[in-house]
């Protein structure tokens, strides 16, 4: 299950664009400059091919992590510039916006969120019980209870740490949060794909 | 686009097949059921948990107008919906659907009952089949076996007609049936669905079982994906002194072109690209323009330029004697191509 070659074609288009201006706007000679800007653009390039190559008309939504990936890069300030260039300035400004919403919106999700978990916490024991209950079929439910509540905050924990990691999953439960990362998966590792024909190619082309 | 539509009708039609095949298959052995002597009065409820199961069905099925909520809708529809051939999110969706199946959760047909694929339909009557059967044997000593079906007819009868928007949804042996569990399982079906995909995705997931392992492949897969880009990204940034991409025509056409089947022509409309703006107004334009752009076979450069002349954007002369590569446009070029730019919105 690989990306297709619409995604990969607006991708590798998109990233060269990316970089080609990169390359004209930044003259800095440091090494960690040049790879973030490499690694701004060719993240634009995936989040902007992400949304122009899926046929997501039916629901005219954007995966949320592109949206995210893009504020991230636009908050700060030093890559304004290259933003703006490759976007369009109308583009950087809602970049910005989002970026600014996406603040907002994701503190007041972790405050819902922390109060969820404490004053849930009773009702979630009390649901889980009963659901081990009838679920397990009626077989061990005092001793698995336990096992299984383990495993629930291990899942827990995990998902967690998935949400630190998928752009944007900050705001995102369960359900939508395993969409996401998905989406995301299959994304990287089109963008590692690139990348590394990317490498090649240079690499080959200067000796 | 025609896989989209198949997928898309499969859950409905396998619904709407087992349950006629139950139906079907079952009604002579209704007469033989010991559960008639616990029958009390018509449609009260406690008779009806005494009911096997299918004829609590047989009695249901009739009368139910088809709800418009669909227990799985909400899973296959936005999976079918991106998998439409080019999308890699939900790739397969037979998957989900035969687990659907699997897992006899499943409910009468939606409103608009398309012509169910034979295969499927097959598979999904003998599932029914085999799970009906024992059940109705089974029920006869055990009374607990209530579909959620039993629990819909007293308020399903009175008023169907105006409350069309129950899910009858056929609970699984020795679980509960209120409304909140069941709305759980669905959940639950959502998220192992996803998982399944997941593990699909990630190499070595197959033979973990449980979610946290799996959870555990995955965020390893992520971050070491993550640190592949850093690292390449460092290593392009290294291999280039100036990062300046402008050289690479040449062997883009050969090696890339290869792999991300990359061409020339994929350049003209990236100018165009910008942020959504509220940005229905030209979007659909937009995915026609870039239906026509994606699909359209990128060797006619002139269906190009009639699209660009349909809009009226007046630069058609600088594509058309530009470099015919990505660079060969300059930079100074791209200020003016801002505000055509701004008439097309990408969705994002």
């Amino acid at each position: 299950m690989h990306a297709p070659r619409k995604f990969k074609k607006a991708f590798m288009a998109q990233l060269l664009l990316s970089l080609r201006e990169a390359g004209q706007a930044s003259k800095s000679m440091g090494l960690r400059e040049r790879r973030d800007a490499v690694r701004l653009s060719s993240d634009v390039a995936m989040a902007l091919a992400s949304a122009r190559a899926r046929p997501s008309a039916a629901a005219l939504r954007s995966t949320a992590w592109a949206r995210a990936l893009v504020a991230r890069h636009a908050a700060e300030q030093r890559n304004e510039a290259l933003l703006r260039r490759i976007m369009g300035g109308a583009g950087y400004e809602m970049a910005a916006a989002a970026a600014r919403v996406r603040k907002e919106a994701r503190s007041r999700r972790i405050v819902r969120r922390s109060h969820w978990v404490c004053s849930g916490a009773a009702g979630r024991k009390r649901r889980s019980s009963l659901q081990l209950a009838a679920g397990s079929g009626g077989g061990g439910g005092g001793s698995r209870c336990s096992a299984m509540a383990a495993a629930r905050r291990m899942v827990r924990a995990r998902l967690q740490v998935l949400r630190s990691l998928v752009p944007g999953g900050e705001a995102m439960r369960g359900l939508s949060l395993l969409s996401e990362t998905l989406d995301y998966v299959v994304c990287l590792k089109t963008q590692v794909e690139l990348l590394q024909c990317l490498c090649k190619g240079s690499r080959s082309q200067l000796g | 686009m025609r896989h989209a539509s198949p997928p898309q009708e499969l859950p409905a039609a396998a619904a709407a097949a087992s349950g006629g095949e139950i139906q079907a298959a079952l009604a002579p052995a209704t007469a033989s059921s010991t559960a008639a002597g616990t029958r009390g009065g018509g449609g009260s409820f406690t008779a009806l948990l005494g009911l096997p199961t299918s004829q609590a069905m047989e009695l249901l099925l009739p009368r139910t107008a088809p709800p418009p909520a669909l227990a799985l809708a909400p899973a296959p529809a936005p999976a079918p919906a991106p998998a439409a051939a080019p999308t890699p999110t939900f790739p397969s969706d037979p998957h989900l659907v035969d687990r659907a199946v699997r897992f006899s959760t499943f409910a009468p047909p939606s409103p608009s009952p398309p012509p169910p694929p034979p295969p499927a339909a097959a598979a999904a009557a003998n599932a029914g089949k085999r799970k009906a059967e024992p059940i109705d044997r089974a029920s006869k000593g055990k009374a607990a076996k209530k579909g959620k079906t039993a629990e819909e007819k007293p308020a399903g009868g009175d008023g169907d007609d105006e409350k069309p928007a129950y899910v009858h949804v056929r609970a699984r042996r020795g679980q509960a049936t209120d409304s909140h569990s069941l709305a759980e399982r669905a959940r639950r079906e959502k998220v192992n669905a996803r998982m399944e995909l997941l593990k699909e995705l990630v190499p070595g997931c197959s033979k973990v079982s449980g979610t946290a392992l799996v959870l555990d492949e995955i965020i390893n897969h992520v971050q070491s994906l993550q640190r592949q880009v850093e690292y390449l990204s460092m290593r392009l940034a290294a291999v280039n002194p100036r990062v300046d991409f402008g050289g690479l025509d040449s062997f883009l056409t050969t090696e890339c072109g290869r792999i991300a089947g990359f061409n020339c022509k994929n350049g003209i409309d990236l100018e165009q690209v910008t942020w959504p703006e509220m940005g229905v107004h030209g979007a659909r334009q937009l995915m026609q323009l870039q239906q026509q752009f994606w699909h359209g076979d990128l060797a006619h450069p002139h269906q190009v330029a009639s699209q660009w002349e349909k809009r009226g954007d007046g630069h058609l002369p600088v594509f058309s004697n530009s470099n015919p590569s990505l660079f060969g446009y300059d930079l100074t070029s791209s200020g003016t191509q801002q505000t055509p730019a701004t008439k097309l919105k990408t969705e994002l």
